[in-house]
């Protein structure tokens, strides 16, 4: 009888020492987690003098050539602030998202659009997936607008903000033999630091005629009205809307981070520790915006188009010209990640679970997507490949139940 | 032999784990600080080994149990059952 005693207590003490060790283990792991990473809940700023004015540059067409297109087209809220497509469409599109594809009138924007989510008040040192907007420890912003007309802008967001109006196939609009927009008459024929001059006085008038119901009353119109007004004056009102509308993310890592520690169930928190831990996804997906804002390969396939010749996307190549940034882009933040499928530079991945896998195995995506065994491919898969950063080989996703655990933890961002 | 029934299974697992984190953080970069705070998070798997061991130790299993339980984790672990009993199985009737 004793001794039935003492093995019954055992049996108890063992089973919830068990439990206890198994949720200690998460628990501290988490803590470590972020005192590690120095993890710390997102906090919004304050509202800038030039929040009204970006809000309704954000959301007006007035910014396009043909006005067909804000930048609220391609960055939705309901698609975590990008469009639910491979590749962006651009000018001549109607409508949103897929029916802008289907619709099939608009002009293919060579790269998929991301999410702007955390942009503004984090530091942002570039933009873009292959950097072309990127600042210098000095304060000075490179871009394809040059660096000596970095001084009107506030910040580098702002003229990120502004890159896109002075595109062809994104803001300035179609033209053709007979007709073009006046805007498109302005610049469509100069190189890009004299589109930025070209465009300044256009846009003016159009804002004073287009945007004085809406602004005759706010700090904004002083700004329009001004003879020294500037396409970077549009730069930094967006900024500001930007920087304080998409700040911070409503999402459960966040609430966990700000102390709810039920936000997550059991499989995000053993996805936060692959992620952070052995999975090595926070050595580039860092920091608070889940970037190094470094440019690195995962060896994604070209797609059916790319903005460098004959329909490629060399990446960070483009901008650099060097050799070792070939395939580079810049790692993607991934502040709602979840929502902001396709994934990619071109879009090539369909699903979240798709990309992950991919870091892991590049192989299968040659395998399961046939377009890519077409000759042109098959015969150009090593350069690609080859450019695989070493880092991916540190990656250890052992178990398909781990990689459904980080994929779970991924849409908690 | 109830803290034996309870927590061999987790003890194995943890073995593997541990070793894995180890071996990453030996061939792994430390001079990048996101590579080294990776390996902090990852080396955790170790603490919690030595938790269990030293809860399998207080509860009255010997040493040579937990030695062999590290050993069987090793053989168990280079492969899933599955997989070892894959080859076993009839495939037609």
């Amino acid at each position: 009888m004793k001794y039935k005693f003492v093995l019954c207590l055992a049996t108890l003490l063992s089973i919830s020492s068990g439990v206890v060790i198994a949720d200690v283990g998460v628990n501290l792991k988490l803590e470590k987690i972020i005192e590690v990473y120095e993890l710390k809940a997102c906090n919004p700023p304050p509202k800038e003098a030039g929040y009204e004015f970006g809000k309704f540059l954000f959301n007006s067409k007035v910014l396009s050539g043909d006005r067909d297109v804000s930048c609220a087209t391609c960055h939705l809220t309901e698609k975590g602030l990008a469009d639910g497509l491979p590749l962006a469409v651009g000018v001549g599109g109607e409508g949103e998202s897929l029916s802008r594809l289907y619709e099939g009138k608009g002009t293919l924007v060579q790269r998929n659009a991301f999410s702007l989510f955390g942009r503004g008040h984090l530091v942002n040192t570039n933009f873009f997936w292959d950097g072309k907007v990127d600042s210098a420890d000095d304060g000075r912003v490179f871009s394809p607008l040059g660096n000596q007309i970095s001084k009107k802008f506030s910040s580098a967001l702002a003229v990120a903000a502004v890159l896109p109006l002075t595109e062809r196939d994104e803001f300035l609009g179609k033209s053709n033999f007979f007709s073009a927009n006046e805007l498109i008459k302005a610049a469509g024929d100069k190189y890009y630091g004299e589109r930025y001059t070209a465009l300044g006085r256009p846009l003016q008038e159009r804002l004073k005629k287009e945007a004085k119901a809406e602004l005759s009353n706010t700090s904004a119109w002083g700004v329009i009205e001004s003879p020294d007004f500037e396409l970077a004056d549009i730069g930094n009102g967006l900024a500001s809307f930007i920087k304080t509308e998409f700040a911070c993310r409503k999402s459960a890592w966040e609430a966990f981070l700000a102390g709810n520690k039920s936000a997550l169930n059991a499989n995000q928190k053993d996805g936060a520790i692959l992620f952070y831990g052995k999975a090595r996804c926070a050595t580039c997906h860092s920091g608070a915006a889940f970037t190094d804002f470094r440019f690195h390969s995962i060896g994604v396939p070209q797609g059916e188009f790319g903005p460098s010749t004959r329909r490629r996307d060399l990446g960070r190549a483009q901008v650099t010209n060097k050799r070792e940034d070939m395939y580079r882009f810049r790692t993607p933040p991934l502040l709602a990640v979840g929502e902001t499928s396709p994934y990619g530079h071109n879009g090539i991945f369909k699903t979240l679970e798709e990309v992950v896998l991919h870091h892991v195995n590049p192989i299968l995506i040659y395998l399961d997507d046939s377009s890519l065994s077409k000759p042109q491919n098959r015969l150009k898969v090593s350069k690609t490949l080859d450019s695989r950063d070493p880092k991916l080989q540190s990656i250890e996703i052992e178990t398909e139940d781990e990689l459904h655990r980080l994929v779970d933890f991924l849409k908690t961002l | 032999m109830s803290a034996a029934a309870v927590l061999s299974e987790q003890y194995m697992g943890l073995v593997v784990k541990c070793d894995s984190a180890m071996e990453a953080s030996w061939y792994g970069e430390t001079a990048d600080v996101n590579e080294k705070r990776a390996q902090d998070i990852h080396l955790l798997d170790c603490h919690e080994y030595d938790k269990t061991r030293k809860t399998m130790l207080t509860a009255g299993l010997p040493e040579v149990y937990l030695s062999w339980l590290g050993l069987q984790a090793l053989e168990i672990y280079q492969r899933p059952a599955s997989e070892m009993s894959e080859q076993h199985r009839f495939t037609e009737r």
